[in-house]
């Protein structure tokens, strides 16, 4: 009897709002390494300003998402995540790479070799 | 050992699985998606299916004094999705993707040239017939 | 006293199927550290995406992230637009999405499998296991109209139905497909020479999945119990028979044992899907343009694919974010590397089956 009635979940997305100076604080003081699962950074320009959206998930459970999010300026330096979930290296690089900031102890040159364009995603150049 | 033997005695005297393919023509699957084709008398010329196209392969040309329109299909760019023939308001009749036809497999000369050349001029076309309607109004 | 070498594997190397550089420092025999280069086929689709292409043509262009996942890449994009405009879609619609992507699921897993025996050394099996994804793609072929890169789903539905004849065919085909994948889970786990390459190599314990975030049969291999498919409900794995292959040796051998049983798997659901295919149209009607953030989750042959969607109230988006799973695995695996031999690198990388193409974009 593999017919069974779709349950309708909806989706459950926590957002938690953070700032800038608090936000790696914040996060290492929630993640647990058994529970939590670091998805992505997702790094939008709104325009003005860099926002950054750390996505986790919880391992084994339906639709459990928490968002991290904190807007930075484009010359601020902004905190690494990678001294807490070492996975996390990889994804601040192509931040790195795609909008032109600093991350710090962070090395360009993943994605874009130094002779093509710079800052592909950056909209005011 | 003994099956493993008798399977290579059978793999020795089987036919090949593999297609003799230039020589043999391979099978076609049912509603294989081919070239698209435009029916002229059918058109409406709303150019839907010039926009939806998402490579941007199929080109209008209208004639500045009749306001006739000529379909321009790129079959280098066209990735055979069908988005064209679904976005067509005439559905299986303007337009239709072929089962039978196949895509261009060939490259020919200067593409690119050619087809960036009728860009502009398609859409230079369109906007002087526009304008000229709206002188004659 | 030993001297490091640093010896490169990549750009070019016969056992990768795409552009990848690892640059190894080895100690004698055995890798002491790695640094991986995965920039070489970056194509901007990101930015493609949110300035070139309306939303309605996007589904096109992330299906040309990758080709062996692509339907993959379109479902999660079409989830996530459909999220951010209310649409709800037909039960119909969603099944046969599943369809396509446990397709998808079947050939690239059997191109997985191949590509870890050749590294291995058993090219015989290789050209099996090339054989009976051969099977597999003609199925494709027959439900979506190409043998690669489907263009299979579109914002609201699907574009072509299943017909009676076509699912007649899929099942005789499948059938026959069950039996091949069950010879193979035979061969693979029991052919001693296999065991050599395979048992106890390339190691990725359950602390370092859940320390560098693996996702996928890299995970699952590790005993780490993560599938998008019962941790999300995109689409409705749970209504179809989805079972969890969990295995927790983390080597090379179990990596290759939960592909087998995911195949296994995926042929079954199929065959439910088959049988019990809820009636109702393929298409809702798509009106407006998207607003706001949406973020979706479809499990990838290899791991999670994540999107996120920014819309600005226009035809065109403001951002796409794409996350591809072995984009989020280059980490594991790069800490795999260390402390194995330098010769058991090729199988290693293989059984982690990267895809290049969607890391970089």
């Amino acid at each position: 009897m593999w017919l069974r009635l779709r349950r309708d979940v909806q989706i459950v997305e926590q957002r938690i709002e953070v700032t800038p100076s608090n936000a790696i604080a914040e996060m290492a003081k929630w993640y647990l390494p058994t529970e939590h699962q670091l998805i992505t950074v997702v790094a939008l320009d709104t325009g003005s300003q860099l926002e950054l959206q750390w996505i986790f998930s919880a391992y084994g459970k339906l639709n459990d998402r928490t968002v991290f999010r904190a807007y930075f300026d484009y010359s601020a330096l902004i905190p690494t995540l990678t001294r807490y979930i070492p996975s996390a290296w990889i994804i601040e690089r192509e931040i790195v790479d795609l909008f032109g900031v600093q991350i710090e102890g962070t090395q360009p040159g993943l994605m874009l070799d130094s002779d093509s364009i710079q800052a592909p995603l950056r909209k005011n150049k | 050992m003994f099956r493993a033997l008798g399977l290579a005695f059978k793999n020795l005297v089987r036919k090949p699985v593999t297609r003799n393919y230039p020589a043999e023509k391979l099978p076609k699957a049912a509603r294989y998606r081919g070239l698209v084709l435009w029916k002229k008398e059918k058109c409406i010329s709303c150019f839907i299916c010039e926009k939806a196209c998402p490579p941007g392969a199929i080109l209008f040309t209208q004639n500045v004094e009749t306001g006739e329109v000529e379909f321009h299909l790129n079959p280098y760019l066209c990735i055979y999705c069908g988005e064209c023939v679904r976005a067509c308001p005439d559905r299986s009749n303007a337009l239709t993707q072929s089962e039978e036809l196949a895509d261009a497999g060939i490259s020919a000369d200067q593409i690119n040239s050619s087809w960036s050349a009728l860009e502009i001029s398609a859409a230079d076309s369109k906007l002087k017939y526009r304008a000229r309607k709206k002188d004659k109004k | 006293m030993s001297r490091t070498y640093v010896i490169p594997l990549g750009a070019q190397h016969v056992s990768l199927l795409e552009p990848i550089r690892f640059l190894f420092t080895v100690e004698n025999e055995r890798i002491a550290s790695v640094e991986a280069d995965i920039g070489f086929v970056h194509r901007g689709i990101e930015l493609a995406c949110a300035t070139k292409f309306k939303f309605k043509q996007v589904p096109y262009v992330v299906a040309r992230v990758c080709g062996l996942c692509a339907v993959v890449h379109s479902t999660a994009y079409v989830t996530a637009v459909e999220r951010l405009m209310k649409i709800e879609t037909t039960r119909r619609t969603k099944w046969l999405r599943i369809v396509a992507n446990e397709l998808d699921r079947i050939q690239s897993h059997f191109i997985a499998l191949g590509h870890t025996s050749e590294c291995a050394g058993f090219e015989a099996l290789f050209m099996a296991c090339m054989k009976d994804r051969e099977t597999a793609l003609e199925l494709t072929e027959a439900f979506t109209g190409n043998r690669m890169q489907f263009d299979y789903v579109n914002i609201g539905g699907v574009n072509r139905d299943l017909t009676p004849e076509m699912a007649l065919l899929m099942k005789k085909k499948l059938s026959l497909l069950k039996n091949r994948v069950n010879d193979l889970q035979e061969l693979f786990m029991s052919n001693w020479s296999l065991s050599l390459k395979y048992k106890g190599i390339g190691v990725v314990s359950l602390e370092d999945a859940q320390r560098f975030n693996a996702t996928g049969p890299i995970a699952r291999a590790s005993g780490l119990a993560t599938d998008l498919r019962v941790e999300a409900d995109m689409l409705p794995y749970g209504d179809v028979g989805f079972e969890l292959a969990l295995e927790t040796a983390g080597d090379i051998h179990s990596r290759n044992v939960v592909r087998l049983r995911e195949l296994a798997n995926s042929i079954r659901m199929i065959e439910n899907i088959l049988d019990g295919l809820p009636v109702g149209d393929i298409e809702v009607p798509v009106k407006g343009n998207p607003d706001g953030d949406a973020i979706s989750h479809i499990e990838a042959p290899r791991g999670q694919c994540i999107y996120m969607v920014r819309g600005n109230m226009t035809s065109t988006l403001d951002r796409v974010k794409i996350q591809a799973p072995t984009f989020a695995n280059i980490p594991v695996i790069v800490n795999a590397f260390v402390g194995e031999e330098y010769g058991n690198a090729p199988p290693i990388l293989a059984s982690f089956d990267p895809c290049l193409s969607c890391t970089a974009r």
